[in-house]
């Protein structure tokens, strides 16, 4: 055992806190070392000092703390039932808007819109082309649009494409524009040369 | 429900005559809502506790209020209580744990606001040369318990002044008993050498006053 290692079994030591083994090697170490010896002496007397009985006035407590201690508790259990009652009073009206709002969310899920350029053309295509056609008179000349055209495969589908009437909408991209912001695709690679 | 306490009591917890009811039965009633079997715990415990607090304190109306604090918080945590272990370590952790949680406070307050009343609430250092200060050996022993670092000096004080054994400051300290020994024998060799040191400036100041009387 070495002087550090002494020194800290020392420390315990003092206040009864090693086993016996340990009280033995520590003998052995301070039977050979004065030094230590001399630490074991001041250590023994600042512990001495330090459980000195404390002055009794400072402990002077008279009155338990239990009845402050049982007022709190039942203010905090008021307080806990006030705010339990006041949940389950308003509990059932949020579940109930809560039910509402979902079912509204669930029902007004907006539906997919077409976005291939190169698919069969759906329902929506011919609603939208319908409405165009009503409200803007658009023509799309299908000699011009070679291939798929915008948005509709070929002219034997049976939207005739080319019934359309051009003339009232305006210029060439105005009409672009509103065709593709209402079918929500995007524009094709090449432009159409007349409409 | 009042309860006198007495000053010379040992330092174990505070079993009612004619209670004979364990504390792990008390801790499963209060758990039940039973007020009265909480009302039991802190009967027994109270004293020990307010004897705990006011080692690190130093003021008994702080060391009552902590105490209060800490059986609100007990209450409130029963539900989280191992009934497989004891229940005063449990209990003091929660104590000694808010105790130092208000130190640190403190301690920042101060700091903080170094000319404020609070400075009032620092002890008086016995070794500054102040005539008027004809302070006891308990008050000198309390100052240089509090120049010990908190880590040592929440073991020295539950283990040296109130009597607590190593594994039960583990427990409430929620630390290895090993670490506890460590500790344990730092903080009695810091508190031998600030104790030395201090002694011997007090008689050194002492030689000189008698020196300069002389004079």
């Amino acid at each position: 055992m070495n002087c550090t290692r002494a020194r800290s079994e020392i420390a315990l030591w003092v206040g009864g806190d090693v086993d016996e083994r340990e009280a033995v090697q520590l003998q052995r170490h301070l039977a050979l070392c004065p030094e230590c010896r001399a630490y074991r002496c001041r250590m023994k007397g600042s512990l001495q000092m330090l459980q000195e009985p404390a002055s009794p006035t400072a402990y002077n407590l008279h009155d338990s703390v239990w009845p402050n201690v049982e007022s709190r508790l039942s203010v905090q259990s008021r307080v806990e039932a006030d705010r339990v009652e006041r949940l389950n009073r308003w509990l059932p009206a949020a579940a109930i808007a809560a039910a509402c709002l979902a079912v509204i969310a669930i029902t007004s899920e907006p539906q997919p819109r077409n976005q291939r350029l190169d698919g069969e053309p759906l329902p929506s295509d011919l609603v939208i082309l319908q409405s165009l056609q009503s409200v803007d008179s658009i023509s799309v000349d299908e000699r011009q649009a070679p291939g798929n055209g915008v948005g509709l495969r070929g002219g034997g589908s049976s939207i005739k494409l080319n019934t359309i009437q051009a003339g009232t909408m305006g210029d060439e991209d105005r009409r672009l524009t509103l065709f593709y912001s209402l079918t929500g695709r995007s524009a094709p690679d090449r432009r159409f040369g007349q409409y | 429900m009042q309860s006198q306490t007495d000053i010379n009591k040992p330092l174990t917890a505070d079993v009612r005559p004619g209670s004979g009811v364990g504390d792990a039965r008390l801790v499963e009633e209060a758990r039940g809502g039973d007020r009265d079997a909480f009302g039991e715990l802190v009967l027994r415990y109270e004293q020990r506790l307010i004897r705990v607090i006011l080692q690190f304190v130093h003021d008994t109306e702080q060391a009552r209020d902590l105490a209060q604090e800490t059986f609100l918080r007990v209450f409130q945590r029963l539900d989280q209580f191992d009934a497989s272990r004891r229940f005063g370590p449990w209990m003091f952790r929660i104590g000694v744990n808010l105790t130092l949680d208000y130190l640190r406070k403190r301690k920042r307050r101060i700091r903080w606001s170094l000319f404020s009343e609070h400075a009032g609430d620092k002890l008086p250092d016995p070794a500054t040369a102040d005539p008027r200060a004809a302070l006891d050996v308990s008050q000198e022993v309390r100052a240089v318990i509090d120049q010990i670092p908190e880590n040592y000096r929440s073991v020295l004080v539950l283990r040296d002044l109130e009597g607590f054994t190593t594994s039960e400051i583990a427990a409430i300290l929620d630390r290895k008993e090993a670490t506890i020994r460590w500790r344990l024998a730092e903080a009695r060799d810091r508190f031998q050498a600030l104790w030395t040191r201090r002694m011997e400036r007090t008689a050194g100041s002492a030689a000189n006053g008698k020196m300069d009387g002389d004079k």
